[in-house]
């Protein structure tokens, strides 16, 4: 049987290679993935590990925060600790470190580098003890002065910053300054490596100024005297430390920091596997249709080797011989063009940061993942028609059989429509708000349809296909019609071929309604809450700017108010312990038995307002409480989310800042409308200042009015005439700043449509491998129509317009689904206040709708030429 | 070759020292070979032989299906050889009718959309009366919107033969029309096709096995090892069967 199997495969090896390439895809793209992101992680550990290597040990606080998608904040450390470490005996030397955010400014006047969620913009101190210094210099030397600074050497390059040169440095706290600069940093030996960061480093008295964090270390490092181990320095320096802080080994330092990086590539990592799982399952469908497809061709002759005496076990088997078969080239040729595209990216990013040169790091769990889920996907998505295949029974080889079209039976019909109403109930319930969370009922409901879907596929797939290609025959005559019948004549393999395409319509529909209602949302909520004549803004970055350039507006004789927004983050922990484990400081963070101050509580983002100015200038709806009432010690809150907690003016709540500590604060006001329903904890600035890092301490945006006396042009005017100063900062009216703050969405979105496009791509595959399959089918057929006169032209075109059908039926399916879907969880979300409801994106689903027509002709192009150059005579010798 | 043939008023289609080599060396097979052959007008020929020697080749080859490998092939004074690969599918369309022994309908399309799909491919407007009568004279009108699949073999041969002259060809070719139907059905389309010659002065070329088909042609071509060994006029089926053991089928 396995020679039969092999002979099979060998003889069907140009459909089995086309059905291969829809797992091969999505293999690639997944190998592609995991190869990259361990060469990252080996270049970023041996990069981390060559910049700390000679510390033996880092003192710095416990107080912790992390953020939600990695990375943590991390309390100061006050600079006479230095001191006191370096006068601990196994201590040679100790230095301080400050790592703060500043922007260096290229020659036309724009930030270089990152804003966002790019690389970091980070200042240093420059350190004199070599064996703790991060970088290497690679030209020029130290600064020595206060109007001096050392840059990365990419940054000089992409500045075209030369040697003496005078630099712009743009200190989101404390302003702008001049510096010349008079050497050049990098890591490795030579100097000549990067992470991509921006690195700007000065003398520490210029760093504390310019970071505006005076007396401050981000932590500090030593080297202990040559006998003592890193174990022994650390427990030297500890007993000089106080509670709040802690001394941890060089090596549980590098291995943290390669961790903190590595859960960044991580989260890359996965952000972009989940791509390509969903381009492998959209694969899984092709292949479960073409092997489908392939055994309907073959009943006859699988009839016949029932006829000589094969068992049903034999026949499964030799199927699924044929899948491992294919499944294997999958996995293998996926390998390598993953290898390929890991290849392809490494080069790129090495245009960011520096990579080791040489192949990318290949693990045998890429080998292993690349090969097994060729493998998996393949038989296990052949099973099914497998096991059909072992049902054809002897007399079939006889028989004449008609291709399959049973697929419309009662149960399906029953079961389908079950699900729709069952779904449709999970709906109603949920949004009706008669259940407890609506996003699980949507949840139930989305799951229902999405079987319902799959089980009604067939049913709906033949008449979908008469109405769609209702106009046909009057566009494109017989080839029209027959486009229109061949869709219809499958329903089961039209449905399958069509679901692929739905499952990334439908995705992409929920993310394009979803972020449209998002972006609506917040356009909708700054145009008709603001009543602020303009905004200075920060532009979009993840960075507010200097509080200066507030004071100076709000000094301005044409400006009436000028209410600044701050944000920051903060746990809250009524209730909750705070347990600091003692002793086994030294291990890295993530072996130890909890956090270090043990707060799980999730984070809230609070918005620091001045209470006296901000709801003038913003309509924050009713408010409960005076305004004036929110002073230092106090916050506002959403009526809604107050509520919730079960808060009432007057009740207390403790919040936990890293820098400030645990500190209880009352409730004085409650308002009934968010700006940001996502940022509902408001802090009087006075607090602000007081409980937030230092580096959360500048202005996101400042709501600006008119002074009476004074034209809305005017005080334009005088406004940019103060922002010109900053590159940080804007002018803007209040819609342009909400469609920038909505804009700053679009970034990620593009990725997301981008990586969807797999998806889709692989969906077209199958389309391309169905026409295939079926015009092989019915090649006597087509033979017959050129015999009685049809032209290759009329051909193509019936076989572009039946893929057009099938392309538009899963589209519209997809549409129907996503766009469902997505009402239902931005209702979901509006009733738990999370936005003001759904809002459709007519003209991108337009958009889309084209592009998938447009697709169905595209993936007609292959099969359609192979139809058209059949030759007539073998079409009809053919039996 | 010059032998008693009855004068036909025109030559509907024509091969001239047609030749036809498949495959080359040592595997080559010589289906036809310096075959010559006139196809008269108004004409039901028959052409008999051997398993293998070369009838379904010299329909294909008439009938613009297939190109010879040297010699010629006339369609009512077209010089098929000439023709772009345009003009073939125009001339299948309009000038040349064609009837398999099986498969000979779409499977999507109903009885009625088959008999006018060479017709409706060319997007022409067509003689409804004469489909009509076509239609009636097979008998289908109450089946015409029945796809093959609910017809009978012998019904979707009529169908097929009506395909074929629903556009009024100049000449129909049918490759053992009956080969696949018991007697009965058989004779009806056999019939079927006398009466297109009879009353409507269709050209038919009919390859047969069969001498009880064959004696319903005007005139039988006899083809051995690709070319023409004899020829009947106004066959009988006693005098074809002694004939073909003559020819020591
Ligand atoms: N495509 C082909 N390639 C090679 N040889 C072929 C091809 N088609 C036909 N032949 C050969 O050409 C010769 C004539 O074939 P043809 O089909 O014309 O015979 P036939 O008279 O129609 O036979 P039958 O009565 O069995 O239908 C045969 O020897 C056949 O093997
Ligand atoms: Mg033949």
């Amino acid at each position: 049987m396995l020679r039969i199997a092999l002979k099979s495969a060998l003889a069907h090896k140009r459909r089995l290679i086309t059905t291969g390439i829809a797992i091969v895809i999505g293999v690639t793209f997944m190998t592609g993935t995991l190869i990259l992101s361990d060469t990252l992680g080996t270049a970023i550990d041996s990069l981390v590990s060559d910049a700390y290597d000679e510390y033996d040990a880092v003192i710095r606080s416990k107080e912790v925060q992390t953020l939600p998608f990695g990375g943590e904040i991390r309390a100061t450390v006050p600079a006479e600790i230095e001191a006191a470490v370096s006068a601990v005996p196994e201590v040679k030397a100790a230095a301080g470190n400050v790592e703060g955010f500043a922007f260096v400014i290229g020659k036309d006047g724009e930030v270089l580098g990152s804003t966002g969620l790019g690389p970091p913009s980070l200042a240093f101190n420059w350190i004199d003890v070599p064996e703790l210094q991060v970088g290497t210099l690679s030209e020029g030397r130290p600064p020595e002065n206060d109007d001096e600074v050392v840059l990365d050497f990419r940054t000089a390059e992409k500045g075209g910053f030369r040697i003496g040169d005078t630099v712009t440095i743009e200190s989101p706290n404390t302003g702008t300054y001049e510096f010349e600069l008079v050497g050049l940093t990098g890591l490795g030996e030579a100097g000549d490596e990067t992470t991509g960061s921006t690195i700007s480093v000065y003398t520490l008295p210029t760093v504390w100024r310019v970071v505006g964090q005076p007396n401050k270390f981000q932590y500090i490092s030593a080297v202990g005297t040559g006998g003592a181990s890193q174990e022994e320095v650390v427990e030297a320096i500890t007993p000089v430390l106080p509670p709040d802080l802690e001394a941890i080994t060089g090596a549980a330092y590098v291995k943290e920091q390669q961790e903190l990086f590595g859960q960044f590539v991580g989260l890359i990592t996965t952000f972009i596997l989940v791509f390509g799982i969903i381009a492998v399952f959209v694969g899984a469908f092709i292949i479960y249709n073409s092997f489908s497809i392939i055994i309907a061709q073959r009943t006859r002759e699988m009839g016949l080797l029932r006829a000589v005496g094969a068992g049903r076990g034999q026949i499964l088997g030799s199927v699924v011989i044929e899948a491992v078969l294919v499944g294997l080239a999958a996995g293998i040729v996926g390998l390598v063009s993953g290898i390929g595209i890991a290849f392809a990216l490494k080069s790129l990013m090495g245009s960011f940061f520096t990579l080791p040169p040489g192949p990318p790091t290949i693990t045998p769990d890429s080998v292993l993942v690349a090969i097994l889920v060729g493998l998996l996907v393949t038989v296990v998505s052949a099973l099914i028609p497998a096991r059909r295949a072992a049902k054809i029974t002897p007399i079939a080889a006889i028989t004449e059989v008609e291709v399959d079209s049973s697929s419309l039976s009662r149960g399906r019909k029953v079961f389908g429509t079950a699900l729709v109403v069952t779904g449709g109930l999970s709906l109603y319930l949920g949004l009706s708000d008669t259940l407890g969370n609506p996003l699980t009922a949507v949840g139930i409901g989305a799951a229902c349809f999405f079987i319902a879907f799959a089980v009604l596929g067939p049913v709906i797939a033949a008449p979908m296909s008469r109405v769609l290609g209702k106009p046909l025959p009057a566009l494109a005559g017989v080839s029209g019609r027959l486009a229109r019948e061949n869709a219809a004549r499958n329903p089961k393999r039209t449905a399958a071929t069509a679901a692929a395409l739905t499952i990334g319509v439908a995705l992409i529909s929920v993310i394009a309604v979803m972020a449209a209602s998002f972006k609506a949302d917040i356009v909708d909520s700054t145009t008709n809450q603001m009543t602020a004549d303009y905004v200075v803004s920060s532009g979009g970055s993840f960075f507010g700017f200097n509080p200066a350039i507030s004071e100076e507006i709000a000094g301005l004789d044409s400006v009436g108010i000028a209410s600044p927004l701050r944000y920051t983050g903060a746990q809250i922990t009524t209730g909750i312990g705070m347990e600091v484990p003692e002793g086994d400081t030294d291990q890295p963070l993530s072996e130890q038995s909890g956090e270090p101050t043990a707060v799980d509580a999730p984070l809230e983002f609070l918005q620091g307002i001045d209470p006296e100015t901000y709801f003038e200038v913003v309509d924050a709806g009713e408010l409960v409480g005076d305004p004036g009432s929110l002073t230092d010690g106090k916050f506002a809150l959403a009526e809604a989310r107050a509520e919730e907690e079960g808060l009432e003016i007057g009740d207390k709540v403790e919040f936990y800042f890293v820098e400030g500590g645990r500190v209880e604060l009352e409730l004085a006001l409650t308002y009934s409308e968010p700006l940001d329903p996502t940022t509902v904890y408001y802090l009087p600035l006075s607090s602000f200042e007081k409980y937030a890092s230092p580096q959360f301490r500048n202005d996101f945006a400042l709501l600006v009015t008119s002074a009476g006396g004074s034209t809305r042009a005017e005080t334009k005017a005088d406004v940019e005439e103060v922002v010109a100063v900053s590159p940080m900062a804007e002018v803007k009216d209040p819609a342009d700043w909400g469609e920038e703050q909505a804009a700053m969405l679009n970034g990620l979105l593009g990725v997301i449509y981008l990586l969807l496009l797999l998806a889709v791509g692989v969906a077209l595959i199958g389309i391309v491998n169905t026409l295939t399959l079926s015009i092989f089918e019915r090649t006597r057929e087509l033979g017959l129509l050129r015999a009685v006169g049809m032209s290759r032209a009329q051909l193509r075109t019936a076989v572009r317009w039946e893929s057009v059908i099938m392309a538009v039926i899963g589209t519209l399916i997809g549409l129907v689904i996503g766009i469902g879907l997505a009402l239902a969880i931005t209702t979901a979300l509006s009733l738990q206040d999370f936005l003001s409801g759904p809002s459709l994106p007519v003209v991108q689903l337009v958009v889309v709708s084209i592009l998938a027509g447009l697709a169905g002709v595209a993936a007609s192009i292959w099969p359609a030429g192979r139809a058209a150059r059949l030759n007539v005579l073998d079409a009809i010798a053919m039996e | 070759m010059t032998a008693a043939t009855t004068a036909p008023t025109s030559i509907a289609a024509q091969a001239v020292h047609a030749t036809k080599v498949y495959g080359s060396g040592d595997t080559a097979v010589r289906a036809l070979d310096d075959l010559s052959a006139e196809f008269g007008t108004g004409q039901y020929s028959a052409i008999m032989g051997p398993s293998g020697s070369g009838k379904s080749t010299l329909m294909h080859c008439m009938a613009g299906l297939d190109t010879l490998t040297d010699g010629q092939v006339f369609i009512g004074g077209t010089d098929l050889s000439e023709l772009s690969e345009k003009e073939l599918t125009q001339l299948r369309r309009e000038k040349v009718g064609f009837v398999f022994q099986a498969f000979n309908l779409v499977p999507t399309l109903d009885a009625q959309e088959n008999i006018t799909l060479p017709m409706d491919l060319g997007g022409s407007a067509y003689d409804d009366g004469w489909v009509d009568t076509v239609i009636d004279t097979v008998g289908l009108r109450d089946r015409l919107e029945h796809r093959p699949a609910e017809l009978s073999g012998g019904q979707q041969q009529r169908v097929a033969v009506a395909r074929a002259m629903a556009s009024r060809p100049e000449i129909i070719f049918a490759d053992e029309p009956t080969g696949n139907l018991d007697s009965k059905t058989g004779h009806e389309i056999l019939d079927f096709m006398r009466s297109a010659v009879d009353d409507f002065g269709q050209t038919i070329v009919m390859v047969t096995h069969d001498p009880m088909a064959a004696s319903y042609s005007d005139r039988v071509v006899f083809l051995a090892d690709g070319r023409i060994v004899d020829e009947m006029l106004e066959p009988t089926a006693e005098r074809v069967l002694d004939k073909m053991k003559q020819l020591g089928e």
